[in-house]
């Protein structure tokens, strides 16, 4: 990367850390005049900010508000780096549902994935907070989803996720979706029991685990 | 011998009025930990491990978003109430047939040892003003509760329960939501403090076991 390059995207990181959403705006504009790649702007400026600051978050620096001002610095960013990123016009979008499982309102994760998700180039169809395990599924099948993206905060809302699976099972169509689960009490361990594809820590890990689980598909 | 009771300061008013039958030695721990499970966790092994010569280690928590999981007993039994979270402790009013207790969606939970806690609505609205404008500070809070429609205090006798109310009410007007109360009891605190700690509402592992979401049933079909 040339060093003006990596200037320009550690500041549009550190802006997103700072919160400062006129900041992000700014040298996203610049990124467009520089004509540096939109997607690896995003990507290794906005999403890498959000990174950081999760890690503020674990250190007790950054809370639950200061992560919101972060995500809404990294949105402004996103309106205009976002209609720049090449798109392969040929290129058949891969899609995913998601959503925060049933008896769940929370969703302000649920929604930074989305986000993450849809600039990375996957169609996604939102189904919302407290969708039942039936929907997940049957919207899956209507929109000939890759993947189904389940979310939740709540450990008594967890077995959800398993009922998701447990339908596909029964309806001899689980091979047909990859399911990846996310949220405060989930797991590895847990992913592994309930039989998901696979689980994500943050909204940048849960891109690149959607594209990992859609190669492996292909 | 001695129990020690190691317990979530949320419950601290609720667990000091019971009166004990045995020597119960208590340990409370902030809700802070609260937002990060992990170090909860981390914190409550700790502790576990630094407590020897008891008859019994009783955790006054739930499973608590997932910081309970992976527990271990050291030196004596392990006890943990069988819920996810103090909600449910409070709100066991010891019917026959209630068993867990159903949350209501989009209720916000609040009770008197909530409402002291550095990071209630209250200190962070008051925080979030101070260092970024109220402006900022509604529009964030609005978002981060967004998903609720009603305030829920739960009474369980606390002597400062008209106060909490109050503060409750001021809550419910920050976010623009209804307040309602419930009748909570102390019921099931009674039982972490003087048990019976049967296995049908609290968890017990003997030393060496290790607490597990399934015990929690979580991920048993």
């Amino acid at each position: 990367m040339s060093d003006n390059k990596e200037i320009l995207f550690k500041k549009l990181a550190d802006s997103v850390v700072d919160m400062d959403e006129e900041e992000a705006v700014a040298i996203s504009k610049e990124v467009i005049v520089q004509k540096y790649d939109a997607f690896e702007a995003i990507d290794k400026g906005l999403s890498a900010g959000m990174e950081k600051a999760g890690e503020l978050f674990e250190e007790e620096e950054y809370f639950i508000p200061e992560l919101l001002m972060c995500s809404d610095a990294m949105y402004a960013g996103l309106d205009i780096l976002k209609p720049h990123i090449k798109i392969d016009k040929n290129e058949v979008k891969l899609k995913v549902v998601i959503g925060v499982v049933e008896g769940d309102t929370h969703d302000i994760g649920k929604n930074l994935v989305k986000i993450m998700l849809e600039t990375s180039g996957f169609d996604v169809i939102d189904l919302g907070r407290d969708v039942p395990p039936s929907i997940f599924v049957e919207r899956a099948k209507e929109e000939n989803a890759n993947i189904i993206a389940l979310s939740t905060l709540m450990t008594t809302t967890m077995d959800n996720m398993a009922e998701v699976i447990r339908i596909l099972d029964k309806q001899n169509i689980r091979e047909k979706f990859k399911i990846m689960i996310g949220g405060g009490p989930i797991s590895q361990g847990f992913a592994d029991k309930i039989g998901a594809d696979g689980y994500s820590v943050n909204a940048a890990e849960a891109v690149r685990l959607a594209r990992k689980l859609v190669t492996v598909q292909l | 011998m001695t129990i020690k009771i190691i317990a979530c300061e949320v419950m601290k008013k609720e667990l000091l009025s019971i009166t004990p039958i045995v020597d119960v030695e208590f340990e409370f721990i902030s809700m802070n930990l609260h937002l990060y499970p992990e170090k909860l966790r981390k914190e409550l092994q700790c502790i576990i491990e630094g407590s020897t010569g008891y008859s019994r280690i009783i955790l006054a928590f739930g499973l608590c978003g997932g910081a309970a999981k992976g527990l271990v007993a050291t030196d004596c039994i392990l006890t943990i109430p069988k819920v996810h979270d103090c909600i449910s402790i409070f709100l066991y009013l010891g019917k026959l047939n209630q068993d867990v207790f159903e949350k209501k969606i989009g209720t916000f939970y609040l009770s008197c040892g909530y409402m002291s806690s550095e990071k209630s609505i209250l200190s962070e609205h008051e925080r979030i003003k101070d260092k970024y404008g109220e402006k900022k500070a509604l529009k964030v809070l609005s978002r981060m509760y967004e998903g609720y429609n009603q305030i829920l205090f739960i009474k369980t006798g606390c002597c400062s329960e008209k106060v909490d109310i109050e503060q409750s009410g001021e809550i419910a007007k920050l976010l623009n939501l209804r307040l309602d109360t419930i009748k909570g009891s102390n019921t099931f605190i009674e039982r972490i403090v003087n048990g019976p700690w049967d296995n049908k509402k609290f968890i017990n592992k003997s030393p060496g076991g290790i607490l597990k979401e399934e015990d929690f049933n979580i991920g048993i079909n």
